[in-house]
């Protein structure tokens, strides 16, 4: 059994579904992001989880007992806001402290554990500032500081990055893994930002309409999006129509054999639904068993490490190329060009 | 323009205008001071002597002011402890529960503010003679409740806005249970417009006159209520002593405000 079942809960906002029968085990230690546009329902069952928010119908439980009507103080789960919420009036080394004073910790034992809270998250020489004279970055460290304090069983983030500037999140991404791995403790994220799923995350819940369409590692919701919503919105991710008979897959209007991804029961036969990842496509030169096919080009940008180079094909489909500068550069719009994929890099969806 | 002449307009015409617009404020109160000191036994200036006989007739229990002072001050502070404690609860409980429910009721709260006392008062006096609480402790403090409470919630209500209603969440999530979250997070940083809303409760309640004077009649004079019938029967100058005293009171009140003020904020920084 897992250390956090949550089973078919409910949610309705009169009528606005937040929570439509979601499923969702948690192993514990683990790293679990919650991921999904925003209304997907992601928050909805993060504050299910902590206790402020009571679902309409279903159950939590943690390790195997019901905690669906506990109240949030006596769940124990440490929660990390977006916008931090630290007591304004209390200093650092207060904030932290305020968790253990609640649970009658004796004086030594509160100095010693804060000391140590402030050593985690690299704070110990701002004991005695106060909130409004903390940055951003180290706000959220006495956040995650005091909601770690207590030793809670789970970790609740959400999206406690995304007031932060790029260069910070980085860094405060590559701090929140040290400390899932340091404190062993489960920690349960939400954000719509995928890149922050994929970097910190062991798996990812994807959240559509209020239901979790696809979860696993970051790598297989990359590699094998279960659905045209989960392919489209990871990655830019390039969402083409293409014709096949079962043997052989027509696409951009050219035959090419049939990739072994292909099964003909769950992604159907006749016109079907491919995608391709940016990445994956080349601009003019062709890899041993890649397929090549002439494209005009529409509009060539500059996203820093390469361009984002947007072609038309023969039969009029849109589609995103990654390309280097030194290649994409050369391209003006309207000007005609070579690309090339593999066939083992294109993906299905199944029908629906 | 020569230069001196726009010297004149640019620093002295505002410095002066500032002190003689500081002077037509505070030059009225100040006449009660000399009329206080008085020899004679009506409102006038001491043309004839200086006497602190009116000063004295005030300590006199029998001369009515002792009484009203120490009623004023009881009704007072008692409005001002509940106008406080219902209007904290209203507006904290407004503050986490935002929605219709509290803005509507924060209307009817409001009201007293914009109904004319005098209407007010009317209706007063036929409810109060209804339930037989006229010119009671119990009346007079209730009526002082209801008009001080919308200065009250509007001075608590401005310090929970800089205030994150999230933090209520966060206490809870950390193991804080509901007298705990008020007690050490939300009371703490709403303290100083708590206190200014319990002073200015206090304010209204011991300057209330309009009401007052037609819910109470033979055994409760509050002061204002005391002031107003010696000035009505009698131009007794223990009038202007009086004032006199609330006025310096009211100084001595202001300069230690300031001391502390300063202090507090040395200590601070």
């Amino acid at each position: 059994m897992a250390f956090l079942d949550i089973r078919t809960l409910r949610k309705a906002y009169g009528s606005a579904i937040a929570l439509d029968g979601v499923d969702l085990s948690i192993n514990e230690g683990e790293f679990v992001t919650l991921l999904g546009p925003s209304g997907s329902g992601k928050t909805t069952l993060l504050m299910s989880i902590a206790g402020f928010t009571r679902p309409d119908s279903g159950t939590i439980l943690l390790d195997g007992a019901d905690i669906t009507g506990v109240d949030p103080e006596d769940r124990n789960f440490g929660l990390v806001f977006q916008g931090y919420a630290l007591f304004p009036h209390l200093s650092v080394a207060n904030n932290i402290a305020f968790p253990l004073r609640v649970r009658n910790w004796d004086k030594a034992r509160i100095a010693a554990r804060v000391d140590e809270v402030m050593k985690l998250v690299g704070l110990d020489k701002l004991a005695a500032r106060k909130p409004r004279e903390l940055s951003g970055g180290q706000q959220q460290r006495v956040a995650i500081g005091r909601a770690l304090a207590f030793g809670p069983k789970i970790l609740l983030l959400d999206e406690p990055l995304s007031a932060l500037d790029r260069k910070l999140r980085d860094t405060m991404q590559r701090e929140l893994k040290r400390l899932h791995q340091e404190t062993g403790v489960t920690f349960v994220f939400v954000t719509h930002d995928q890149e922050e799923a994929y970097a910190m995350s062991d798996r990812i819940a994807v959240f559509q309409n209020g239901n979790i369409v696809q979860i696993g590692s970051p790598r297989e919701i990359y590699r094998a999006p279960a659905s045209r919503f989960v392919a489209g919105f990871l990655g830019g991710n390039n969402i083409l129509s293409a014709q096949t008979d079962g043997a052989q897959l027509d696409l951009f209007g050219i035959r090419m054999p049939m990739p072994a991804a292909y099964d003909r029961t769950r992604h159907g036969d006749g016109a079907i639904t491919v995608w391709v990842r940016p990445e994956d496509i080349t601009l003019g030169d062709v890899a041993p068993g890649a397929v090549s096919f002439s494209v005009t080009v529409a509009d060539v940008s500059f996203v820093g490490t390469s361009e984002r180079v947007t072609v038309i094909t023969a039969d009029g489909q849109e589609l995103s190329v990654l390309a280097p500068s030194a290649i994409a550069r050369e391209l003006t719009p309207g000007s005609a060009a070579s690309c090339a994929l593999l066939p083992s890099a294109i993906g299905f969806l199944a029908r629906e | 323009m020569s230069p001196r002449l726009r010297r004149i307009g640019e620093r002295w015409l505002p410095w002066t205008l500032a002190w003689l617009l500081l002077a037509f404020l505070f030059v009225p109160v100040l006449v009660v001071v000399p009329v206080a000191l008085t020899a004679k036994d009506y409102l006038s200036l001491p043309t004839t002597g200086i006497s602190f006989q009116h000063f004295a007739s005030l300590a006199d229990w029998r001369a009515g002011w002792l009484p009203s002072i120490l009623t004023s001050l009881g009704i007072a502070l008692a409005s001002s402890i509940a106008a406080t404690g219902v209007s904290a609860a209203f507006a904290i409980g407004a503050w986490v529960y935002a929605g219709r429910w509290p803005s509507t009721l924060r209307i009817i709260l409001l009201s007293p503010l914009i109904v004319p006392p005098i209407i007010y008062a009317v209706g007063m006096v036929r409810l109060w003679s209804k339930l037989s609480l006229l010119d009671s402790w119990l009346g007079v403090t209730i009526v002082h409740v209801i008009l001080a409470m919308p200065l009250a919630v509007l001075a608590i209500g401005a310090s929970l806005s800089n205030l994150d209603p999230r933090l209520v969440q966060a206490a809870r999530s950390l193991g804080a249970r509901p007298p705990t979250v008020f007690g050490r997070v939300i009371l703490p940083n709403i303290l100083p417009g708590t206190i200014a809303g319990a002073i200015l409760a206090f304010i209204v309640s011991w300057d209330e006159i309009t009401v007052t004077l037609f819910i109470t009649s033979r055994r409760l004079v509050t002061l204002p209520r005391k002031i107003w019938t010696s000035i009505a029967d009698a131009v007794d100058p223990a009038l202007a002593a009086i004032a006199t005293v609330m006025l310096v009171v009211t100084i001595v009140c202001l300069l230690l405000r300031m001391t502390v003020w300063e202090r507090l904020a040395q200590r601070r920084s």
